[in-house]
């Protein structure tokens, strides 16, 4: 497979893993608000859970779901939408460096131990030891951060600042969700800057027009990137065209 | 404002967590979105409508997790609150 077919198929790959997480989203809301209305119209519902012995019944299923769905769907999928942002940022930075290992910076100062050498011994696992180490150090740093080292790689010219501080609120968001319950920090509108969408102490709310469009701009940005990635990579020498003309003396 | 599909004045659900919400018929949506826009009150509006048994639609006007829903409902009342038989 060819540099510009593993973009491509990458990026197929966290479309169609966006799309679910839409579906899923959708689907799940979608199920709940009918039994919402069912319970609303005096359907006689009883759900038995054998294991605990809880009876659900149309007024808990009522009650449950603004809860379920405005907070924890709502959550799951926002963290969802972030993991296959990463996994679109890190994956093309993956096979780019795998692909052009020279444009890893600083070389110098990532010797291979040579534990680790004896004990893999084969030149391309070693060469993806070094990028996996590479990208996992990466990981821990600013969307912006990501963006300028992807830039400095290959060059691809987006996604816009416009779109990368967006990006950044949405990873800002998605750490506070998982790690701060949701209330406003520090840390959240340091990271979040200009984009941040809740004042301090407050609770982040992920209302659906903003996973909506947090969806379409990650989905976007993936789309932009590829078609700018593909085109960035070099030709094989059979479809070069010619810089000047033959020698034919 | 009266809920078209019970006939009652509409009311405005909460819950602790998750924040006021309220169910309204679609056909309903504009007056209530108008009303709220009037009163600055910040909502949004469930992207899908539930039809049960070929019932008319209804949806979802969600008020997020820092919404008040006291302040929401007082806004929904104001018609009603013209009308009792004391402010006549």
């Amino acid at each position: 497979m060819t540099l510009a077919d593993e973009i491509q198929k990458l990026a197929g790959d966290v479309r169609d893993g966006l799309d679910e997480v839409w579906d899923l989203y959708l689907y799940t809301k979608g199920a709940w608000r009918a039994t919402q209305r069912f319970a609303r119209a005096g359907r006689n519902v009883e759900i038995h859970d054998r294991k605990t012995g809880l009876l659900l019944d149309a007024e808990r299923l009522e009650h449950a779901a603004q809860h379920f769905l405005s907070v924890h769907l709502a959550q799951s999928v926002l963290v969802r939408l972030a993991s296959h942002l990463e996994d679109w940022v890190f994956g093309l930075l993956n096979h780019w460096l795998i692909a052009f290992p020279r444009g890893i910076p600083f070389k110098e100062k990532k010797p291979i131990g040579l534990g680790e050498f004896l004990e893999i011994f084969d030149l391309n696992a070693i060469l993806q030891a070094v990028v996996d180490r590479e990208l996992n150090s990466l990981k821990y740093e600013r969307p912006a951060i990501w963006f300028k080292y992807l830039d400095d790689r290959v060059g691809l010219g987006c996604p816009t600042p416009d779109q990368i501080e967006i990006l950044t609120e949405i990873k800002a968001a998605r750490d506070l969700v998982s790690h701060n319950r949701g209330i406003v920090n520090r840390v959240y509108l340091d990271k979040a800057g200009s984009k941040a969408r809740f004042a301090l102490g407050a609770l982040y709310d992920v209302d659906e027009p903003y996973l909506l469009s947090s969806w379409t701009v990650i989905r976007d940005v993936v789309s932009a990137m590829e078609t700018a990635a593909v085109a960035k990579v070099p030709k094989p020498a059979a479809e070069r065209p010619l810089e000047s003309p033959p020698d034919l003396h | 404002m009266i809920d078209e599909t019970t006939k009652t004045p509409l009311k405005v659900l909460s819950d602790e967590i998750a924040g006021p919400y309220m169910w309204i018929r679609e056909s309903q949506l504009e007056e209530v979105t108008t009303r709220l826009d009037r009163h600055g009150v910040w909502y949004w509006v469930d992207s899908m409508s539930v039809s049960v048994d070929h019932e008319p639609a209804s949806t979802v006007v969600n008020f997020g997790r820092n919404g008040k829903a006291a302040e929401i409902q007082r806004i929904m009342d104001e018609d009603q609150a013209c009308t009792t038989p004391d402010s006549k």
